[in-house]
């Protein structure tokens, strides 16, 4: 039978990453993400 | 939004619905083939070296064309005259205080065409408000303000975020100036290190964005506009996320077979992405994952993965045999 590692056990980096797109504050303006809207895009009939 | 009578028999029509839909297929047709959109994508297949100020360059010859652009808005709006239920065949894109249209999109470059209605931003600054922040998005942009509404804009920088950012090593932004734009004028914010913020405006701020997808640097980084503090990081490109969660999913289905493709995944840039990988893979095959994560403690370029796998090492394999020696899984 594998070895599996149960995943919270296994340590993180000390830099923790959030996913793309996340963010905890937001000032008015600013770069604006445009990322998330391409899948949905890329379904028009180009 | 349009409610009533004439909802009410748009829906009740199929033959209204489809010269609707018809509409939409129709200016989709018009525009995916006009030389506006193929110039741009032939531009950008033909460049030698796709270096983000390259592609930057082709989006402005886009962004040049006012003629063309004029053409392309004056048509939307004459559809949306003729039939309130046709909606532009390119994806909205919105937020709190902007709402646009995606004009173009490639592998290396989103182009959109929007408004932050200064409503939107008096409403965004006068409202009830928690914390805020500065961010820097970790990826070449370029704004093109056709109107600047007058805005006082206050531009800030922060050391470079290289491919093994530290956190605890990010640094402290700085104001570099606060100063009113201009009509016309084209702001380009390299967000590996720069950022800005809308103060204040008078009126509608029109514009173009392009967003060069390549060059990206691993994460995008915020801090609070008040103490300047380091918030968080975030992943800032879509690619790295998608195969993050797609592993995630693998290993939370114990698609063990999958061990060999995952494992392919770990050459990303990303650091952040590589250790995300390297987790799922030793939940998902301990003894299979043992070898490339000798590897990572040994030589990972970023000094975080190399102590964390260091950790893992002597947290769940101290007991093990040696580098070397490990049985080669049969997958057959």
């Amino acid at each position: 039978m594998k070895k599996k590692i149960d995943i919270a056990a296994i340590p993180e980096l000390a830099t923790s990453v959030g996913m793309h797109g996340s963010m905890k504050q937001k000032e008015v303006g600013g770069p604006l993400c445009l990322g998330a809207a391409v899948a949905v895009f890329l379904a028009l009939p180009w | 939004m349009i409610v009533g009578d004439a909802l009410a028999a748009w829906l009740a029509d199929r033959d209204a619905q489809r010269n609707s839909h018809r509409g939409v297929e129709a200016s989709a047709n018009r525009w995916g083939l006009h030389p506006l959109m193929t110039q741009l994508k032939r531009e950008l297949t033909e460049l030698p070296d796709k270096t983000p100020e390259a592609i930057l360059a082709a989006a402005r010859h886009f962004i040049d064309k006012t003629d063309d652009i004029e053409a392309l808005v004056a048509d939307l709006i004459a559809s949306g005259r003729s039939d309130p239920f046709f909606s532009p065949p390119f994806h909205p894109v919105s937020s709190e205080i902007h709402s646009g249209l995606m004009l173009f999109t490639s592998e290396e470059l989103l182009l959109a065409f929007g408004v932050s209605g200064v409503e939107m931003l008096a409403a965004k600054k006068a409202g009830k408000r928690g914390a805020t922040s500065i961010g820097f998005s970790g990826q070449l942009t370029a704004f093109r303000y056709v109107k600047a509404g007058g805005a006082t804009m206050s531009f800030w920088e922060m050391p470079p975020i290289g491919e093994n950012f530290i956190a605890a090593e990010a640094g402290v932004p700085r104001l570099v100036e606060r100063r009113q734009l201009r009509d016309g004028e084209e702001i380009v914010v390299d967000g590996r290190y720069q950022s800005f913020i809308i103060e204040h405006a008078y009126s509608d701020m029109v514009y173009f964005q392009a967003l060069v997808r390549t060059g990206t640097a691993p994460v995008a980084v915020e801090y609070d506009s008040k103490t300047l503090d380091f918030v968080s990081a975030s992943g800032a490109e879509e690619t790295s996320a998608r195969v993050q969660m797609m592993v995630s999913l693998l290993r939370a289905m114990d698609r063990d077979d999958a061990f060999p493709i995952i494992e392919k995944t770990l050459n990303t840039p990303y650091f952040h992405a590589r250790w995300h990988i390297m987790r799922e893979m030793l939940a998902l095959d301990a003894e299979a994952s043992l070898p490339a994560l000798r590897r990572m403690a040994e030589g990972d370029s970023h000094p975080e993965i190399r102590a964390a796998a260091q950790q893992t090492l002597d947290l769940f394999f101290s007991e093990e045999i040696p580098a070397g020696e490990e049985a080669v899984p049969c997958r057959a």
